[in-house]
């Protein structure tokens, strides 16, 4: 039986390439999803591992305010086989240059250069109190090089005094000194969170820290260390050292950790996320190998149907059921094992070219050189690709059990079809009927019950949807041929002789195009999905944000302390006259102070004003949340109760007005209010509403780009612009990428899947060789034939593309419902530019899958049609 | 050698024709400079040993393979300087074909494979030509009937009634009777020629039955790629015996034989 096997896979192994495709690509996903998780890793232990510099152990205290003691340190100096210990003091102060001036993250220098982790770019490190050596980044900010002195500065207290000018400043350090740049310091690598952006000489680090502010320093204001390096002496046992140090600590005022240990903890807190990461990666690339799984199934029963004739006739001359069966099921692990090595080369490929980019993008990760191939990484995507290989040719094997001995004395046509069983219908029925109310009613629960932490009903609702959608795949023979079938007819009637053959040909064999289809459908689902989830998402938010953002945009007047914040005419101008404004309403703002009934003052406060008329023609809702004369909406921070009363007073002139916390805005006045108070009143800010089909996106980036160039010109600030359209587009990007990055790892499955397309359609080429050349003797022309071929494989992933979206539409709607429901404001949203789009990529990738069967059913000469098997 | 109607043109002539498969040592000559005309509305059975270039020659008469020298014409139209479109469209128009396996298309019903020359052609059925056609062949019961639902003598009835749907000016049939039953195969013969007495069509067959191209108008031998002769209104005991004289030559150039 090998020996057949091996022949089988010599002659028409050709058939089994795009099966073989398949399987590659899905164990290619699931060997870079592997290898890139524990790239990750890897990079996260160098990096931290790095901040250790050549230490073995690590003492951290319990006590965080006073660190480690002296006494500590040096008792752990003092235990056999510890070479040096040194502190890691850390304290952060602020170094200038002229204006310029920068926040550092510094470290003092270690005790001993063999635990100095500092990752010197040029220079050297600090010898002394006069000198520092900068991070790279901070030496840019303030625009320094090697050689210049810069100011090294704490300040007690923080905030502003005010001078005898009536202006405030900032209070005076206290303590500055100032010292000489003498090294640079590399950007610190990725992950290295705890990286310095500075190195001091301990001395200096002691009389900043002396005069910082107290968080930095104890009571004998002396600076601590939370942690310390220890470096063991050549030879010295790790172990006994650790539990020596273990053992010094009773009073468990320190810990002590292998730097190892320390590293895999600090590891371990990130990988939980990159766990979670690479688990999610891994389901997709299960998605893309059920979706191969289908593939394979499906060209297997292909080519035991067209081998039927010579299983039989290995029957006839002897050969067991199970010879047959295990012949195909050595051929499928030949194939599997072949393919899922493919993919694992590919993978490895993947993950070493990324290795390559990532040194040239300038992150400062620090990546490993090479991919490290552990056996995890190596052995799961071999084993899952064999065995689902293995698993989807299970049936097609045992249909050819069941191709009777008698069978070699018919001809092939005569081969009786095998009959779709009734139990798969009742099953399916349950399945795809029962999960779909399940989900639908988890839906309902969902909506009705405006759950807060909806995550169990998500989880159930995930279930049942994953058992419909199951049953929907198993059931498909029952309504993918119809739908087949209903687009056939369309495709005979525009397509002339060629669609018409086509249509024909497209269900001929029902499974087969069951199968093909299917396997798109999954991606087409998925997909669709998504779309429609993040468009409802976009709709719905769209529908939250009109509520608590009731202009398109708003622009402010650029803010100060001292005066009302102010649109200068030019700004206003710009406004008014930029391109899809609709209407742009002058805020109006004038200062005064605000008594709470507390007794609180809020001196300076702004108030803001326009007339509700106008309002109501750039307000979403309508302004009718503009306050009634005598009242207005308190900030909440004013801490004042609904209906408490608020004085409003300018120059000398005192109204009072009642809180009304449903009125729009903070401290806005009905106008009446507003004009009672003397002051002058300036245009604060103007409410726009845009032009319908206006993208806010684009409005808003060339608003902020006029008012940019206005200050260059004029020297005004300038001012804010924000609102609805701007906070959508925020939002409207985290919606856009989520979606991109999920149709981005669809993308693997809905590749297999029209490989999957292409597969099929050169089996049936090769299979109908004898009808495409009479076709050709009796008038066919090449291009038509070509046409035909197009035409089928655009039926078939249309097929699999309609069926994808109508019922991947239903599954986002249930899903964001699911999702989004509690919050109300649920904008059920079709994305009919996407739906198009997957469409579309149906009807190309259709074309595109018809190219090479073409190729080969055009070289079929015409002559071939009388040719005698 | 062959016989030239000076009245008509023929339907099918064939002038110095050589078909080389292969090269160099390997080269077969399966035809080695055929000259052959064949009269329109008669029916004519090639016949010769296996091997000897029937099917060869038919395929370069009816445009399906392009010859290595040499000229085909078909009525009027020189067929080997054709493109492979014009061919297509000439087959389409002017030529039908009846196969030893059928080779009707197993999705279509009987009715629809009888008339896809018609729709290749975009052309609408002529209803009377279809029902004397379905009427002459017996199909009539049998035209909703899918290929795998009828049996083998009315695969190949549907097929002559296909090859004859749009009035092509010759019919090739390659072994019409290869796949039949004796019983079926006399009556598809005997179709073929009544469509040439009743329905004045050109048939061209190729057999190595004798019984079978006693059914013809005339037998035209080939034997290693070169014509052997002709026998007119040949009787299956004629066709055997040129077959014999064939044979016991053993010469690429043999006589005419006298029906
Ligand atoms: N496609 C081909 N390639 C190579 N040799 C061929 C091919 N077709 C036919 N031949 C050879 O050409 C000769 C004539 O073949 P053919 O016309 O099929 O003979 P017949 O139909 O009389 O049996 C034979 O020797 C055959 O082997
Ligand atoms: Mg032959």
């Amino acid at each position: 039986m090998r020996g057949f096997v091996l022949a089988q896979l010599r002659r028409g192994g050709g058939r089994l390439v795009a099966a073989g495709i398949a399987i590659a690509l899905g164990s290619a996903f699931v060997a870079a999803a592997l290898l890139g998780s524990q790239i990750v890793k890897t990079t996260a232990y160098n990096a931290v591992s790095a901040g250790y510099a050549k230490a073995d152990l690590l003492l951290e205290t319990t006590q965080w305010e006073s660190g480690l003691t002296s006494d500590q340190l040096a008792a752990a100096a003092a235990v056999d086989g510890v070479e040096a210990v040194s502190p890691i003091y850390q304290l952060s102060f602020i170094v200038s240059k002229d204006a310029a001036s920068d926040y550092v993250w510094a470290r003092s220098a270690a005790s001993d250069p063999r635990l100095e982790s500092a990752d010197l770019d040029s220079g050297r490190l600090p010898a002394d109190a006069s000198e520092i050596t900068l991070g790279i980044a901070s030496a840019k900010r303030l625009g320094v090089q090697l050689g210049d002195e810069v100011v090294a500065a704490t300040f007690a207290d923080t905030g502003f005094v005010e001078a005898d000018d009536g202006l405030t400043e900032p209070v005076a350090a206290s303590y500055q000194a100032t010292v000489e740049v003498v090294g640079l310091l590399a950007e610190p690598a990725g992950f290295n969170f705890d990286a310095p952006t500075a190195m001091v000489v301990h001395e200096l680090a002691l009389n900043i820290a002396a005069n910082g502010p107290v968080e930095h320093t104890t009571d004998s204001s002396e600076l601590t260390a939370d942690r310390a390096l220890v470096l063991l002496e050549p030879g010295a046992d790790i172990h006994t050292v650790h539990a020596e140090l273990d053992a010094m600590r009773p009073d468990q005022l320190f810990t002590a950790s292998t730097v190892e240990e320390v590293a895999h903890e600090t590891v371990r807190m990130f990988s939980g996320d990159a766990d979670i990461l690479t688990a999610f990666v891994l389901a997709f690339a299960g998605i893309a190998l059920v979706v191969a799984a289908i593939v394979i199934s499906n060209t297997f029963q292909v080519l035991v149907a067209q081998r039927a004739q010579l299983l039989a006739l290995l029957r006839c001359v002897g050969a067991t059921r199970r010879q047959v069966r295990g012949s195909v099921m050595l051929e499928a692990s030949v194939v599997g094992l072949v393919a899922s090595a493919v993919g694992l080369g590919i993978g490895i490929l993947l993950a070493q070219a990324a290795l390559w980019i990532v040194p040239t993008l300038d992150l400062a990760v620090p990546v490993p050189s090479t991919v490290a191939l552990t056996p995890a990484v190596v052995v799961w995507p071999l084993a899952t690709g064999t065995l689902v290989t293995v698993l989807a040719a299970l049936a097609p094997a045992r249909i050819a059990t069941r191709v009777a001995p008698l069978a070699a004395l018919r001809p092939i046509e005569l081969v009786p079809v095998r009959k779709i069983g009734r139990t798969r219908l009742v099953l399916a029925l349950l399945a795809a009927v029962g999960g779909g109310l399940a989900l639908a009613a988890v839906t309902w629960l969902a909506v009705a019950t405006e759950l807060s932490d909806p995550t169990a009903l998500v989880a159930l609702g995930i279930l049942a949807g994953a058992v419909s959608f199951t049953g929907i795949l198993v059931g498909a023979v029952y309504f993918v041929p119809g739908v087949a079938r209903l687009l056939g007819s369309v495709a005979a009637r525009l397509g002339g002789v060629p669609g018409k053959i086509a249509a024909a040909n497209s269900v001929r064999n029902p499974r087969r195009t069951t199968a093909t289809a299917s396997a798109l459908l999954i991606g087409a689902t998925l997909v669709t999905m998504m779309a429609t989830g993040a468009a409802t998402a976009r709709d719905s938010l769209a529908t939250l944000m009109d509520d608590s953002y009731p202009v398109d945009v708003a622009v402010r007047g650029a803010w100060s302390d001292t005066t009302t914040p102010t649109l200068t005419a030019a700004q206003q101008a710009a406004v008014e006259q930029a391109d899809g404004v609709a209407k742009a309403v002058p805020v109006r703002g004038k200062l005064a102070d605000v008594t709470a009934p507390d007794g609180g003052v809020w001196s300076g406060s702004v108030i803001t004003t326009a007339p509700a008329t106008e309002l109501a023609a750039v307000m979403r809702n309508g302004a009718s949340n503009v306050p009634e004369v005598g009242t207005t909406a308190a900030p909440v921070w004013f801490d004042v109760e609904d209906g408490g009363t608020l004085q409003l007073t300018a120059e000398g002139t005192t109204i009072e007005l009642t809180n009304d916390p449903s009125a729009m805005g903070q401290l806005w006045l009905a106008e009446e209010d507003f004009d009672a108070l003397p002051g002058p009143a300036e245009v604060t800010a103007m409410w726009v509403s845009l032009e319908p089909g206006v993208d806010a996106r684009e409005f808003t980036v060339t608003l902020r780009d006029t008012f940019t160039e206005l200050s260059a010109t004029l020297g005004d600030a300038p001012p804010e612009v924000s609102g609805a359209a701007v906070e959508r587009a925020g939002y409207e990007q985290v919606i856009d990428t989520l979606l991109a990055i999920l149709v981005g790892l669809l993308g693997v499955a809905v590749i297999i899947a029209l490989v999957g397309v292409a597969n099929t359609l050169s089996l049936s080429v090769l299979e109908r060789r004898r009808e495409s050349a009479t076709l050709r003797a009796i008038g066919l022309r090449r291009a038509q034939l070509r046409e035909m071929l197009a035409v089928e494989g655009v039926l078939i992933a249309l097929v699999g593309a309609v069926l994808g979206v109508v019922l991947g539409l239903g599954y986002g709607w249930l899903g964001s419902a699911l999702l989004l429901g509690g919050s109300g404001g649920l904008t059920l949203a079709v994305p009919w530019r996407d739906l198009g789009l997957i469409l579309a990529i149906a009807v190309a990738a259709g074309l595109l899958a018809s190219v090479l069967p073409s190729r080969t059913a055009t070289r079929t000469p015409p002559v071939a049609a009388l040719a005698v098997d | 050698m062959t016989q030239l109607d000076t009245t008509t043109v023929p339907a099918a002539r064939a002038r110095q024709l050589t078909k080389v498969y292969g090269e160099g040592a390997a080269a077969v000559h399966a035809l080695a400079g055929v000259d052959v005309d064949f009269a329109a509305g008669a029916f004519t059975a090639i016949m010769g040993p296996s091997g000897s270039g029937k099917s060869t020659l038919m395929h370069l008469l009816a445009g399906l393979d392009s010859a290595t020298s040499g000229t085909v014409h078909l009525g009027e139209t020189e067929l080997t300087r054709l493109g492979d479109d014009a061919l297509t469209l000439l087959r389409r128009e002017r030529i039908g074909f009846v196969f030893q396996s059928f080779n009707l298309l197993p999705m279509f019903t009987a009715e629809q494979n009888i008339t896809l020359p018609l729709e290749l052609a975009g052309a609408a059925p002529d209803r009377a030509w279809f029902d004397t056609l379905v009427d002459t062949l017996a199909l009539r019961e049998r035209l909703t009937h899918r290929p795998g639902e009828l049996s083998g003598g009315q695969q190949q009835r549907v097929a002559i009634a296909r090859a004859l749907i749009a009035r092509p000016e010759v019919v090739f049939a390659d072994e019409p009777t290869g796949n039949l039953d004796s019983r079926s195969g006399a009556e598809v013969l005997s179709f073929l020629r009544r469509s040439v007495r009743e329905l004045g069509r050109t048939v061209i067959m190729v057999t190595h039955d004798p019984a079978a191209a006693a059914y013809a108008d005339r037998v035209v031998l080939i034997a290693d790629g070169r014509i052997a002769g002709t026998i007119e209104d040949p009787t299956p005991e004629s066709v055997l015996a040129g077959l014999d004289a064939l044979r016991t030559l053993e010469s690429p150039v043999a006589p005419a034989v006298a029906g």
